[in-house]
């Protein structure tokens, strides 16, 4: 990759992280902020991975493995514990 | 590349050679023995145990000078009882287990078998290793240190382990525990990388993923869950540690009493630890259980001297259970007071899970079906494994559904059920690599008398004493109590465990006829030739002992899947893969 | 099409490594995977204790957004330096390597140095690992522990990258040495923006 595309990728992170701070600080609430902040997230870990990391071009497998590796253990276990965490916060309400 | 960077050259020194090696070959040796070490150890103290729970209350003279505190006046005191059992659990799944085969046999035959000089990264297999032997100390001395060794059981639950006045062993001993397990995580994670890389990039020509013996699929996988299970545990473990040290409340609810008082934590909840910890926990018990299979599957052709069954079906089923095993590890906390909505989906994953099991089952009955069966030991504690694995796995499903799970769980029909399958399959397993493997490493053959008798003594009394403890909890016998005696109506049940220990003790007694074996055989064995069971893996076209660096000049090429049994037009009934298409037809 | 499938199936025919790249490189990216899981491991109590205690603190009131997000400036532009110093590296310029990498050093001690702010600032106003005066007291102790997990992170590649430095200038390091120390610095980088979103603006 040039330099060029490096710090384009650069002005692409600022520019999401931009629109999620903006998007935090009050101007989207509830439901859709949350939605807005994780799909900014996505895309700047795909940004940081694909064009910094260079994953972009690296094998398919490799991709999947360091993707779906963290992504689907990580969804796996928050999923198995934030039914938990829910039900605690229900118990403890009088 | 490869061979350019380790080169064929010799150490020379003793300790370059054996203590501080980077060759595979002696860390994996190194590993095991260890692990025998290990389990000299882990075994003494399931005897002082079962000394406790045949005859409570008695005297012990020799117990109480060696350990002054916890068997007070030669009586054991309850505490100690409980360090007893906790350390038993730790160092047996991970410094005996985990040691005996993911180091030991993942070391020894990983590159043997994938026709490799040496591990992708020597140096970090021998850091290692020497990350784990000051973690076997430390596991050992905890034991010295005041209030004992860690009480909590291998589980580590907290508020026992959280709290530093619960119990004794809370103090100093749990802390011991943490550091020594997280020594253990970082030895396994280096272990784990290594093994991964070397199995992916250093398989010589010809070896393609297809083509590797299952003994090495299932240390791949095994690998891989170990480095995706084992990294959440450390973050859990990191927090214990600051609830134990720091003040902070991670896993410690209000309105907690200890000693009178109030502790001022708030805020945590216990279940958080418990789901943090299976999250590990479950899966680790498939990284112990697959390279048992792998060898079983492995072992199973040679001696019956035919193709292994379903070697596709098998592999697509070791990766089912692995990615089946990450989400099911709440059938361990059905009466946690998790969620009940949550533990139905914890049940249908987990009774999901015996699909591909008990396909793996079948494929090693039907690789015996209609083969010429040979008898020698290894071939005996292979059947020994199958057999363990199908009694094992039945009472799985009992502690897999939730329904019967809330009447078994923390009985001693958990306790027999996961002996039968991570102590007994995971042995049964061990033993028959390491009568089989043995002439690789040494050179030299075992005693085949000997181990006949280890395997005839050892088989029974393994399914005497957890057959037993499966009719125990059926009864409703509590596992982890100190004494049975106050229970009135647990007498029926409990009088058979003077029978049980008896038991025990003959299974103890006899692991010293194949400690005797190993180390007698090592020097005085009969002299073994280069391939003495006519097997067909990568390992037996190098000399035994394999030497440094394996193979020499040239790697070898491979031309054939590794169960090349009795291929018709062939002058003999072992193909090796390394024979070209010209020696016999090509099947797979 | 039959050709690709032939050269796709040889990836793993033993006698190469199937992802074209060395082992270092491949063991890099597991180490990732397996420290990012620490990380998932972090987060994902964090995200349980937060949805199950009922007075968590309300971030607005703690933290001062336009600070962090010159935090997250910081640590990306040093992602840039760096992805800039490996593509140098690549290119055989040393000069530019070396230019690229004491930027990169400077951007991540920035970072330090501006948690450290963050840190006593919040010290200051009375937020310890045990309590803390805005609500839920695990909420100190959340936050102290991911960042300074992360922090952690941020000055053992700030060791990485000085020792790769000093290699680059006696010109003993190879392109995929400063790649790999590449690799650890984005991943931090990575982390952050896991916290950034997670911890800060939800």
């Amino acid at each position: 990759m040039t330099y060029k595309a490096y710090w384009g990728t650069w002005l692409a992170l600022l520019a999401v992280t931009l629109g999620m701070i903006v998007a935090g600080s009050g101007s989207v609430t509830g439901g859709a902020l949350l939605v807005l902040l994780l799909l900014g997230m996505l895309v700047k870990i795909g940004l940081i991975g694909g064009n910094f990391m260079h994953l972009r071009s690296e094998n398919r497998v490799l991709i999947l493995i360091v993707a779906l590796g963290i992504l689907l253990v990580s969804i796996a276990l928050f999923a198995g514990i934030a039914v938990d965490a829910a039900r605690v916060y229900k118990l403890s309400q009088p | 590349m490869a061979e350019l960077a380790h080169g064929v050259h010799r150490p020379r020194s003793f300790i370059a050679r054996y203590v501080f090696s980077t060759d595979h070959k002696v860390i994996g040796i190194q590993y095991m023995i260890t692990a025998m070490f290990m389990a000299i150890a882990g075994g003494a103290l399931a005897m002082i145990v079962r000394m406790q729970l045949a005859w409570p209350g008695e005297k012990w003279r020799l117990l109480g000078k060696m350990f002054p505190d916890g068997v007070e006046g030669d009586i054991m005191k309850p505490e100690f009882y409980l360090s007893l059992m906790t350390m038993h659990g730790t160092i047996m799944i991970f410094f005996v287990v985990s040691l005996a085969l993911i180091g030991g046999f993942g070391n020894f035959l990983i590159p043997l078998q994938i026709g490799a000089r040496d591990m992708a990264f020597p140096f970090l297999n021998m850091l290692s290793f020497w990350t784990i032997v000051p973690a076997c100390l430390i596991m050992l001395g905890s034991f010295a240190v005041e209030g004992g060794a860690a009480q909590a059981g291998w589980t580590a639950y907290p508020p026992l382990s959280a709290v530093g006045a619960a119990v004794p062993g809370s103090q100093w001993g749990q802390t011991l525990w943490i550091l020594g397990m997280a020594l253990f995580i970082a030895s396994f994670t280096m272990g784990g990388l290594n093994f991964v890389c070397t199995i992916l990039d250093q398989r010589t020509k010809g070896m393609s993923l297809m083509r590797m013996p299952i003994t090495i699929w299932t240390l791949f996988i095994s690998s891989a869950i170990g480095l995706l299970a084992f990294p959440p545990l450390l973050a859990a473990a990191i927090l214990l540690l600051f609830d134990r040290h720091f003040g902070t409340s991670f896993f410690l609810p209000s309105g907690l009493y200890f000693g009178n008082g109030l502790l001022p934590n708030s805020g945590g909840t216990p279940l958080l630890w418990q789901h943090l910890f299976w999250f590990l926990g479950h899966p680790e018990v498939y990284v112990l259980i697959l390279p048992a299979l792998g060898i079983t599957l492995d072992m199973l052709p040679v001696f019956s001297r035919k193709p292994v069954f379903g070697y596709r079906l098998t592999v697509y089923c070791l990766y089912a259970i692995a990615a089946l095993s990450m989400i099911v590890w709440g059938h361990h906390m059905y009466v946690s007071g998790m969620s009940p909505y949550i533990g139905e989906f914890f049940a249908i994953g987990t009774l999901s899970i015996t699909v591909p099991s008990a396909i793996i089952g079948v494929n090693m009955i039907a690789s015996l079906w209609g083969g010429s069966l040979r008898f020698p030991t290894p071939m005996l504690f292979t059947i020994g494994t199958i057999i363990m694995f199908g009694t094992g796995g039945f009472g799985g499903i009992f502690l897999g559904n939730a329904t019967s799970d809330i009447q078994l769980h923390d009985t001693y029909f958990v306790v027999g059920h996961f002996h039968l399958m991570i102590g007994g399959v995971t042995l049964m397993a061990a033993f028959a690599g390491v009568y089989y493997w043995f002439p690789k490493m040494f050179g030299r053959m075992m005693n085949e008398t000997l181990g006949k008798l280890h395997f005839w003594v050892t088989m029974p009394a393994f399914y005497v004493l957890f057959l037993a403890q499966h009719f125990q909890g059926l009864g409703g016998m509590p596992r982890r109590y100190f004494d049975f005696d106050k229970f009135e109506y647990l007498q029926k049940v409990a009088a058979a465990n003077l029978h049980v220990s008896l038991t025990a003790f003959v299974l103890g007694a006899v692991q010293f006829v194949f400690l005797f074996n190993f180390f007698w055989s090592a020097f005085k064995g009969a002299r073994s030739v280069k391939n003495p069971w006519c097997a067909t893996t990568l390992e037996w076209t190098e000399a035994s002992p394999a030497p440094h660096g394996n193979w020499g000049e040239q790697l070898p090429e491979v031309h054939r899947w590794p169960y090349d049994y009795s291929v018709p037009g062939a002058a003999e009934d072992f193909t090796p893969q390394t024979a070209p298409a010209t020696v016999a037809p090509v099947t797979f | 099409m039959e050709a690709a499938i032939e050269t796709r199936e040889a990836y793993w025919e033993g006698g190469r490594g199937p992802f074209g790249i060395g082992w270092s490189k491949l063991m890099m990216w597991l180490f990732i995977v397996t420290d990012g899981l620490v990380f998932a491991g972090f987060l994902a109590i964090y995200g349980f204790l937060r949805i199950a205690s009922p007075n968590w603190p309300d971030r607005s009131h703690i933290f001062h957004l336009d600070f962090i997000a010159l935090m997250t400036f910081t640590l990306i532009t040093s992602s840039a330096t760096m992805a800039t110093a490996v593509g140098a590296a690549r290119k055989g310029d040393r000069k530019t390597v070396g230019r690229f990498l004491a930027l990169t050093i400077v951007g991540g001690a920035a970072f330090l140095g501006m948690q450290a702010y963050e840190w006593s600032s919040l010290i200051r106003a009375g937020a310890t690992l045990e309590a803390n005066p805005w609500g839920a007291p695990l909420f100190g102790a959340c936050f102290f522990i991911i960042t300074g997990f992360h922090g952690s992170h941020v000055l053992s590649g700030l060791i990485v990258l000085a020792i790769t430095m000093a290699r680059s200038a006696a010109g003993k390091s190879r392109p995929a040495g400063i790649e790999l120390a590449g690799l650890y610095w984005h991943f931090v980088d990575l982390v952050w923006v896991f916290v950034f979103t997670l911890f800060y603006l939800i």
